[in-house]
């Protein structure tokens, strides 16, 4: 290889360490959320790695790398998903018309009694879990990895508006999932006697 | 939640706490809040909510084993991109080189006109955001961590912080209980005790909350916080975790738990 070609794929490398491998454990963080598992949160770290790898040279030097990654870790779960039909991912209208009544408890009762020992940041982690995924990646991107509405909008592929929509309604479910917990662990009674 | 809280207000409230909200709208619902204590303590319930996902999702770190895998992985691609890469050069470049030094006379002896441009390649369309210029507290970088460790150690007076609340950079700082019943789960607790609103059983760590576009760090933390969102460092005993969500810092102190036991 030329001295020219040589110094231009190092470069490229280097800037694909820089922008894109950097987020390797957001991308990790997100895909356990997707996933909630965490030998599938590997797997689906590094195919959407590979892919991040095949497009890097495609890609403008003034785009959101952070929402990039996101994008494709998305994009993987959800071909995955279509695969496996293992979650089904439930449109806005789907998602609008089951929110009005959030189940208290929801994640309760999906855990049984002896997960309650692990404690209030796992029953967040849980009742995060329970929510569509759209709503899931939503908070998570918002609350977890820090991304404005815009570049949620850009990893959901859908307008702001409805980025700002999915997370108060994912909100709505988690305060209720999370006040259920509370409740069943008698703080309801604390918290009213100050 | 109250009723009295008019509904259409709540998704606004959800953009206020994320900083998503346009100036004006942000004055007329603060304005709103003022009036009606309903909708002031939702909206602290929603923050606090925020928090408790945000510690929560960061609060385990991704595997080693992981980063040394995808590290392989991509060594391989660029050595496999080298070589792919070395056959083309081999192959095309003497070629390339005579067919542009023949454009080149052609061009030169032709006048220099040059033919009408041809459209031009457009690259995909990605996510393009700009970042506002931050407003920054003019602070040294390298004394912000060790005055919250201070406080944490309580070897330094709230008042010690007093500068960054008036100024707008420290939003809240609070302590947290320890553990949360019970001391003897597999991993390390934390719960916000305002959330849950229950008694601080003992005292355990330090939560503050900055404006990240406000305050000033070493260089060396702002890089760690803008590649990965998390920064974690023991600072005279303390042990500190950065974490950045939208425009909040977090930083999390605990004392250090010593060799023997896993840090939060």
């Amino acid at each position: 290889m030329g001295w020219f070609g040589l110094r231009k794929q190092r470069d490229a490398e280097r800037e694909f360490m820089e922008r894109v491998f950097v987020h390797w454990d957001a991308m990790h963080r997100y895909a356990l959320r997707l996933t909630a598992s965490e030998a599938e949160a590997n797997d689906l770290v590094q195919d959407a790695m590979t892919k991040a790898l095949q497009h890097f040279d495609r890609v403008r030097p003034d785009t959101n790398y952070r929402a990039w990654v996101f994008t494709i870790v998305r994009n993987a779960f959800v071909s995955k998903v279509r695969k496996t039909s293992r979650e089904t991912l439930l449109e806005d209208a789907d998602l609008l018309a089951a929110d009005p009544e959030p189940e208290v408890g929801l994640a309760l009762a999906a855990l049984g009694g002896n997960r309650f020992k692990e404690g209030f940041e796992d029953e967040v982690l849980l009742a995060l879990q329970q929510l569509p995924e759209s709503q899931r990646t939503a908070v998570v991107l918002c609350d977890i990895e820090g991304l404005d509405y815009e570049g949620i909008a850009h990893v959901l592929d859908c307008p702001v508006g409805t980025v700002r929509s999915r997370i108060h309604h994912a909100r709505k479910r988690l305060k209720a999932a999370l006040s259920g917990y509370a409740k069943t662990r008698g703080y309801r009674d604390v918290e009213s006697h100050g | 939640m109250s009723k009295v809280t008019d509904d259409s207000l709540r998704p606004h409230l959800t953009a206020l706490i994320d900083g998503e909200l346009q100036p004006l709208e942000a004055i007329a619902l603060k304005q709103r809040m003022r009036q009606s204590p309903e909708l002031s303590a939702e909206c602290q319930e929603l923050e606090r909510l925020k928090v408790a996902v945000h510690l929560a999702g960061t609060r385990d770190p991704a595997p080693d084993a992981l980063k040394r895998s995808l590290e392989a992985m991509c060594q391989r691609h660029f050595d496999a991109q080298r070589k792919k890469q070395a056959r083309w050069t081999t192959l095309w470049v003497p070629l390339g080189l005579a067919a542009s030094a023949a454009v080149g006379l052609l061009v030169a002896f032709g006048g220099g006109a040059a033919g009408p441009e041809g459209p031009r390649a457009t690259p995909p369309q990605l996510a393009s955001i700009t970042v506002a210029p931050a407003v920054v507290l003019p602070t040294d970088p390298n004394e912000l961590l060790p005055r919250l460790a201070g406080f944490h150690r309580e070897s330094e007076s709230p008042l010690a912080l007093a500068d960054l609340k008036n100024r707008g950079a420290l939003l809240a700082i609070e302590r947290l209980p320890d553990t949360f019943i019970t001391p003897e789960g597999t991993k390390p607790q934390l719960v916000q005790a305002s959330w849950m609103g229950c008694n601080e059983r003992q005292n355990g760590s330090t939560l503050a909350v900055l404006r990240a576009d406000r305050v000033r760090l070493p260089p060396i933390i702002e890089s760690a916080l803008d590649a990965t969102g998390v920064f974690v460092d023991i600072i005279d005993g303390v042990h500190v975790r950065l974490s950045v969500s939208g425009d909040k810092l977090f930083v999390l102190l605990s004392t250090d738990p010593g060799p023997n036991q896993s840090p939060i």
